[in-house]
């Protein structure tokens, strides 16, 4: 709790940018004509159109270069586990958790597009790289009123930097424990009508194993490439056209056991791959000074191949290839009534097509065969009515319509209103959905080995007919007729919120947040076979709420003239309860076992909410800067060059979770036994910096060398069985020379 | 996996209760006491490593209830001993891998019969009069889903198969589970009230049984028998 002390004695300089009441055009009118401060900078994913980060009335984080930088990391997730309350979630990659939802729930954005390539539902998002980001927007709750399909938890917008003008580049190398690698390219030209930018990046690790002694690894050795390239040409006064292309492949090797008896396993090898590759055309124009909008294109592709196989033998365990294809074609349009109204609206089409094992269908009726194939078109609209400075509503809303699942409407209302100087409130409520996953709606699967089936909802009435067709059908325990066509999961929630900016120095954001989700999809049996087995199909069951606060903390202090602390953090109380074991616990219908196997009656007291989620997350980073800079001057004939030295600064992170669930022992689905819990931790990671740089005193773009230094999970608190990928304690060092 | 220390406690806890039985028993003739079997065999045997079939003398273990003790085991093939017992009511309740039986209707000549009540064993003060089903007579009892198909519950007095009775089968793990919260409240086979509580289907009673080292068909179990005719079954 020692950062409490310093947050209470802390005074600094906040820089605070000119407040944008009325956010129209900002967005057209280029980086350069809008003074970007690190404190309230610009963001656009709240609203779909620039902002400033204190105007925006729904909750957001912004993690920015200079975290990025003090931090050391190197890939999204290292970065996103800083903000207080989300935490990753290790399945199948790195996933998020956010307000307490499961990874498939956050959608990820890279400038505006979607990530596509869930795997199981997570979207890895150890994929993407921090090299050429220029700040990271977080906004939690729901906001499918702007972005649709899986921006129910929240969204997470990765904006790219815009090259500095000439010529500028960087290369840069992490070498770390694990035999870890990061090793970067980026160059940049940048002119009064053109910026291009290109990235290249790899990245790898030999992976690591907590348990030498036995066959299989905890986290598989990789190696991944990926390649950005960026280019806009501003054709006219806040007119631009911009093409942004990103390819990236991974390889990766892992190796299990699967236990025979007491003594013997069978060992297996793991070899995946992974490809992805898009496009995103776009024009952004203007007409007059109040009608600007967007037109945007985005092609998007992602191929996974997995082969395990006894390694012995060679003998296939498993095999599965999927390949998606995302096509999608949006026009958005702004219009500044006036001072005080600005609206939007955009409409919009996807196609979506699937491929591999689990999809290429058997069941033909109606001809269609094969691939699953489906289209979705959408609008939105949003009004943003700002009567004065200090207040401000926007109300949105989004239509999708897809085929092959049931309509959806998600509306949001949001709400700013600036007390005095130093609060601010925020309230927002609104509704959010995640479509069916490609499984629940696509999937034609007859498990060979044990003989169940299950059926994705747009299958299910062939794949019923097409066993009873076949005799293997001993009951129906429903009516395919009465099947209605499945729903996509909602929630709604709202968020109440205040910042209070007591001085310059000091920022505290604190929220509340409350998401009651329904028609969760869950499988039930629909039919038995006359071999004993099930028939599953997918149903819009389950009901959850999660519900908790943050409270945020952006404070920093100058000590005499030459020492800067500065803090980020912040604590999240959280609770993810499912409504029917709720319900059952009220009612006294759920029992548990101690540790002696006796049984006992729970309340809601031993009720731990849903499996990997701590009710209390603190997070944390500390930084210690000298201000002062020793410099030094040499004068030639033709120029003069300066040279910096920044003294050496530190930063600290630190993420405590109390103790979560992640296993049931004793039946009723939850974890309340001691043994059913991983233990509270705190991690520790620390970075140590120093740059050079070496200055034209003309002006130019300077040249820049930085060192840094990175040790992560400094106590080396590792869980082999209960969380294998976190590694102990890992070194790096690095390297990065920009100019 | 961890090996656990849980059977020494499990040793060194029977023996104090029954230790403190035999002190009180004489001074509080009421005072009723949770009283533990161990380890009861129910039909063990060794499983083929290629077929997966159990081999096993496919015979039940008879418990006795008032003497705590196993009357006639599964590991006994001498017909005439088990014909012998079996048909004595000299005991109440008899194991055979996930099957319970009871002395009474089709099972044996007692008058035991049992019913399950969903409450935890510790909140069931009060046996209920009526109820009480015997071996047979039970027409409710859910089909058994096997990997072979389904077939009809037998009709004993606690339904076989997962979910139906007293365990819960997860058949990723091959784990058998006593479900928490569902006492049986059975009859003697003399008549006397008792509940009673599985703890555990593996030999040891480990609190995280790992199937594929811990034997299985071994019940512990806890019960209390009221034998002076009443329905109270409030332990201290």
């Amino acid at each position: 709790m020692a950062w409490l002390v310093v947050l209470s004695i802390a005074s600094i300089n906040q820089a605070e940018g000119a407040r944008v009441t009325s956010a129209a055009g900002q967005q057209a009118q280029d980086r350069d004509t809008v003074a970007y401060t690190s404190k309230n900078p610009l963001v656009i994913s709240a609203t779909r159109s620039a902002k400033r980060l204190e105007d925006v009335s729904v909750p957001t984080t912004v993690l920015d270069a200079e975290m990025i930088t003090q931090t050391g990391q190197r890939r999204l997730d290292g970065l996103l586990m800083q903000i207080p309350g989300i935490t990753l979630f290790q399945e199948h990659g790195q996933g998020i958790q956010m307000q307490g939802f499961s990874p498939e729930y956050t959608l990820i954005l890279i400038d505006g597009e979607p990530v596509i390539g869930r795997m199981a539902g997570t979207l890895d998002v150890s994929r993407v790289t921090l090299h050429g980001v220029k700040h990271i927007e977080v906004v939690e709750g729901p906001s499918s009123s702007l972005y649709g399909s899986e921006a129910l938890a929240g969204v997470v917008n990765i904006i790219t930097k815009t090259p500095n003008a000439g010529f500028s580049g960087q290369l840069s190398t992490q070498l770390g424990t694990h035999a870890a690698q990061d090793h970067t390219l980026r160059l940049g030209w940048s002119a009064e009508t053109m910026d291009v930018q290109w990235v290249l990046n790899q990245y790898g690790s030999d992976g690591f194993d907590h348990t030498p002694r036995e066959f299989g690894v905890s986290a598989p050795s990789f190696e991944d490439l990926s390649s950005s390239l960026t280019t806009t040409w501003r054709f006219a006064p806040r007119s631009r056209f911009k093409v942004q292309a990103r390819a990236s492949s991974r390889d990766l090797q892992s190796s299990f056991s699967v236990r025979q008896s007491a003594s013997t396993s069978i060992p297996y090898l793991d070899e995946s791959s992974r490809q992805d590759f898009s496009i995103a055309p776009s024009i952004e124009w203007a007409v007059g000074s109040r009608v600007f909008g967007f037109s945007r294109g985005y092609w998007a592709t992602y191929q996974t191949d997995q082969h395990q196989f006894e390694q012995q033998t060679e003998q296939t365990f498993y095999q599965d290839q999927f390949d998606q294809d995302f096509l999608k074609i949006e026009q958005q349009v702004n219009v500044l009534w006036s001072n005080q109204h600005l609206s939007m609206a955009g409409v919009g089409l996807n196609r979506e097509t699937l491929g591999g094992d689990r999809y290429e269908s058997t069941l033909q009726v109606d001809g269609t065969t094969g691939q699953p194939e489906a289209q979705q078109w959408f609008a939105f609209i949003q009004h943003e009515w700002i009567p004065s400075e200090r207040f401000e509503l926007n109300l949105s809303g989004r239509y999708d319509r897809h085929e092959d699942y049931s309509p959806q409407f998600s509306p949001r209302f949001s709400a700013r209103w600036q007390a005095n100087d130093a609060w601010t409130l925020r309230a927002s409520v609104g509704s959010g959905f995640k479509a069916p996953a490609f499984r629940q709606l696509y999937l034609d699967f007859n498990n060979s080995n044990v003989g169940y089936s299950v059926f994705g909802s747009t299958k299910m009435v062939e794949g019923l007919q097409s066993l009873l067709d076949q005799g293997v059908l001993t009951s129906l325990f429903l009516d395919p007729a009465n099947l209605g066509i499945i729903q996509s999961e909602t929630s709604n929630a709202f968020n109440l919120g205040a910042t209070f900016t007591p001085t310059e120095s000091l920022r505290l954001r604190g929220h509340l947040f409350y998401n009651d989700v329904s028609n969760l999809i869950e499988t039930q049996p629909v039919a038995q076979k006359s071999n004993g087995q099930f028939v599953y199909g997918y149903f819009n069951l389950d009901r959850i709420y999660t519900r908790g606060a943050r409270l945020d903390v952006d404070a920093s202090r100058t000590v005499g003239q030459r020492h800067r602390l500065s803090l980020r953090g912040g604590y999240q109380f959280l609770q993810a309860h499912d409504r029917d074991v709720v319900d059952d616990l009220r009612a006294g219908r759920v029992f548990g076992r101690d540790l002696n196997n006796r049984d006992m009656k729970l309340s809601m007291a031993d009720y731990s909410g849903l499996f990997g989620r701590s009710t209390h997350h603190l997070s944390g980073t500390l930084t210690y800067q000298m201000v002062d800079a020793q410099q030094r001057q040499w004068t030639t004939a033709t120029s003069s060059l300066r040279s910096t030295a920044t003294p050496t600064s530190v930063s600290v992170t630190s993420r405590w979770r109390s103790k979560y669930g992640y296993r049931d022992l004793d039946g009723n689905g939850f974890a309340n036994r001691e043994d059913e819990f991983v233990d509270a931790h705190l991690l520790l990671d620390a970075t140590v910096t120093k740059t050079f740089s070496l200055e034209n005193t003309r002006g130019s773009q300077p040249l820049q060398l930085t060192l840094q230094g990175h040790v992560r999970n400094l106590t080396a608190i590792t869980f082999p069985e209960t969380n294998p990928s976190l590694a102990g304690r890992q070194w790096a060092v690095s390297i990065s020379f920009e100019w | 996996m961890k090996r656990s220390t849980l059977p020494i406690f499990v040793l060194l806890a029977s023996t104090l209760l029954f230790t403190a039985c035999d002190t009180t028993s004489s001074d509080e003739a009421d005072e009723l006491y949770v009283l533990r079997a161990t380890d009861v065999e129910a039909d063990p045997g060794t499983r083929d490593p290629q077929t997966g079939q159990l081999n096993s003398n496919n015979t039940f273990t008879l418990y006795s209830l008032s003497d705590n003790d196993i009357v006639l085991s599964s590991s006994e093939t001498d017909p005439a001993t088990r014909a012998a017992d079996s048909a004595s009511t000299s005991w109440d309740i008899g194991f055979k891998g996930t099957t319970i039986i009871f002395n009474g209707g089709t099972s044996g000549p007692g008058q035991a019969g049992a019913q399950i009540i969903e409450a935890a064993f510790g909140s069931v003060t009060e046996a209920p009069t009526a109820g009480y089903l015997q071996d047979g007579q039970n027409s409710e009892c859910p089909g058994v889903v096997t990997p072979a198909g389904t077939f009809p519950g037998a009709p004993y007095a606690i339904c076989t198969g997962d979910e139906n009775g007293w365990y819960d089968y997860q058949p990723s793990a091959n784990l058998i589970t006593p479900i928490a919260g569902r006492t049986i409240v059975l009859k003697t086979a003399t008549g006397a009230y008792a509940k009673l509580r599985i703890l555990s289907y593996y030999k040891g009673a480990p609190s995280t049984p790992d199937p594929l080292s811990d034997e299985a068909r071994y019940y512990t179990f806890e019960y209390v028998l009221q034998d002076n005719g009443s329905t109270d079954l409030s332990a201290n």
